[in-house]
């Protein structure tokens, strides 16, 4: 593509320069424009873009040569400027090399040697322009290569595209607003102020402020039809109005912002539907655990239905037999008489653990009514006064003043809390304190109405770490020497699950023993 | 008079104790069987004041015997006590629905029983 034809504007209050100089550097092939003073190209300049070089006069009635050459220079660096004058001197001469002359020569001057300038002044600023656009494009590659990596810091992003915006269009300060998630307002997000030096802060920024930033180029941050917000850069370095180029090199760096922020976004979703997706996983493993749980005690079930029958036949025959002993000795001898009575018991214990093992196998024997759960408790613990009384053991109740209600089984809670309160008297064989606790809580695991929290608190021995990841196993007990079966807390929590409920335990070894049963509540 | 117990249980030492047991804590005269299958059949002609009946027994099973004594006009008055290893609630159901007056699960104390078979002899005899 051939290069667009260089524009140049000829500035000079005398005719006769303005014309011969106008129609020389025609006949080179240049497009020249001609002013007669120091306004007239001022206002050329700002209403017709695309000059490359200015000749002009230095002295010039109202605005001179070097007040066009110091306003040039401010509003576009790369508008050359050559000082063609009759006046001149030294102090001259520096001062415009310094406020940014390309050259500065004597009238008369050959205009030859002109042309060379002009040629010479035109092939470096066509290098100087390239040179920009290459470090232009660099930038925007560098912008993109941070797009494409895979962890975008979008903040630290935002923060370099709005100073590159910044740099490019010779703004002092710039701010980039992004949609806010909640109500789409767009709220300040990265701020940059040259002449304060506060950056990056948005603590305190009001939008009214930015919102009256004069001028301002303000360029919505879209892609694909989607806003994400908007970036406004502000406070030309010599207060004019924004360019076109300006604007287009800020709209390609606000697309890029908007790229940035659209991935940032997916990435954000992504991040959340990973944690979501663990949440998932990990609830699964959960329910797989306990769906394995729980088919070990359906296993047991069917496995206890099916001996029950082979060993109690066995027991009941025994039992027979001890009795038809105890007949025959008629209390003839009393050391016999204690051992037959110690058989027997043994004889009843064994058949207490094949009991306890065919309730794994029956939850549908369950008598559902509406019961509040206080009643239950003062039930099993008038129960236990008269089964196993307590031997320095003090029972404080703290009970809800709510009046709560559960659908249970009362029989079957009440075995569960009788189980609990034996363990709780068992880890305290100095006796001390047990809390019985009811109150009204949230699960929403297990229902929307709330649950019912009825909490065993005991200050006894607590249970050892690797102890308590076993508590619920059957046949697993710390009490084998006590007699323990190692089915007592696993059936009270089949049965509490049977319920619809949840048992936990929370303990520590030497500092007691927290066990809750949450129960669904009516309402 | 001696209160009449008949005990059908294929546990034949099981039936050994249980009648040796009652008949030595005295008041009772008991006849067992650990063959189900002429029970009801023999329970007609031995006409005892009550029957301990198992359940889970080769051939003929308890509720088949139970159902057999309660449709003869001459067993239909005896009290059964249904003594059986199983304790499932469908078992109890099943027992109660086809009228047995008791359900006692094995292994059961001398002592308990001789008070469950008092109590329905009490009720059951007229007067």
């Amino acid at each position: 593509m051939a290069s667009p034809q260089p524009k140049i504007l000829v500035v000079d209050d005398e005719d006769v320069i303005r014309d011969v100089l106008s129609k020389y550097l025609k006949r080179y092939g240049y497009f020249v424009d001609t002013a007669e003073d120091g306004n007239i190209a001022l206002k050329k300049l700002k209403e017709t873009p695309g000059y490359n070089l200015i000749i002009t006069d230095l002295m010039m009635p109202g605005v001179d040569g070097l007040e066009v050459l110091r306003s040039i220079k401010k509003t576009n660096p790369y508008i050359e400027v050559i000082v063609l004058t009759g006046y001149y001197t030294i102090e001259n001469a520096v001062q415009a090399i310094r406020v940014g002359a390309f050259d500065f020569i004597c009238k008369p001057c050959d205009f030859t040697q002109l042309v060379g300038i002009v040629k010479q002044c035109l092939e470096e600023q066509k290098l100087k322009m390239d040179f920009a656009k290459l470090t232009e494009i660099q930038s925007f590659f560098e912008i993109t290569k941070i797009i494409n990596t895979t962890s975008l810091d979008l903040d630290s992003f935002l923060a370099k595209i709005l100073d590159f915006a910044i740099e490019i269009t010779s703004a002092k300060k710039g701010c980039m607003l992004l949609g806010d998630k909640k109500d789409g307002r767009e709220v300040p997000r990265c701020f940059r102020d040259f002449d304060t030096e506060e950056s990056l802060k948005t603590d305190g920024l009001h939008f009214e402020e930015i919102d009256s930033w004069k001028p301002v180029l303000d360029i919505p941050l879209e892609s694909a039809g989607e806003r994400f917000g908007t970036i406004k850069v502000s406070a030309k370095k010599m207060g004019e109005e924004f360019n076109e180029r300006e604007r287009m090199l800020v709209s390609v760096l606000a697309g890029q912002a908007a790229v940035a922020i659209k991935k940032s976004n997916l990435y954000e979703t992504l991040k959340l539907n990973i944690v979501q997706l663990n949440h998932t996983i990990e609830k699964l493993n959960q329910t797989n655990v306990q769906l394995i749980q729980a088919e070990k005690f359906a296993a047991l079930g069917r496995f206890s239905t099916g001996i029950a029958h082979e060993v109690k036949n066995p027991l009941a025959i025994l039992m027979g037999g001890i009795e038809y002993m105890q007949l025959k000795l008629d209390k003839a001898d009393p050391d016999v008489a204690v051992a037959l009575d110690k058989m027997k018991s043994a004889i009843v214990r064994a058949n207490l653990i094949l009991m306890n093992l065919l309730k794994f196998a029956r939850p549908s024997e369950m008598k559902i009514e509406e019961y509040n759960p206080e009643q239950i408790v003062d039930e099993t613990l008038s129960l236990l006064e008269y089964r196993a009384p307590l031997n320095n053991i003090k029972i404080s109740k703290e009970f809800s003043q709510d009046k709560l209600n559960v659908n249970v089984d009362k029989s079957q809670i009440e075995q569960v809390l009788f189980n609990l309160m034996i363990n709780a008297q068992e880890a305290m064989p100095k006796g001390g304190n047990i809390i019985v606790r009811i109150s009204r809580a949230k699960a929403a695991d297990i229902s929307d109405k709330g649950v019912c929290l009825i909490e065993v608190i005991d200050q006894g021995e607590g249970i050892a770490p690797q102890d308590l990841q076993k508590i619920f196993e059957p046949f697993f007990t710390t009490k084998r020497e006590k007699k323990g079966t190692g089915l007592g807390l696993s059936l009270s929590k089949t049965i509490i699950e049977n319920h619809n409920g949840k048992m936990t335990i929370e303990s520590q070894s030497g500092q007691g023993t927290t066990v809750r049963i949450l129960l669904p509540l009516l309402k | 008079m001696k209160k009449r117990v008949m005990i059908i249980d294929d546990e034949k030492d099981y039936c050994y104790f249980i009648k040796t047991n009652l008949e030595m804590s005295g008041g009772y005269s008991v006849y067992t069987l650990s063959n189900s299958k002429w029970a009801a059949r023999i329970a007609s002609t031995f006409k005892p004041s009550v029957i301990i009946l198992d359940i889970m027994m080769p051939g003929v099973d308890g509720f088949a015997v139970l159902k057999e004594l309660k449709s003869n006009k001459h067993t239909l008055a005896i009290p059964v006590i249904m003594l059986s290893a199983s304790h499932g609630i469908d078992d109890k159901l099943k027992a109660s629905n086809l009228y047995s007056e008791e359900y006692l699960i094995k292994p059961v104390e001398l002592n308990f029983l001789r008070t469950r078979i008092d109590k329905i002899l009490d009720r059951s005899l007229p007067g």
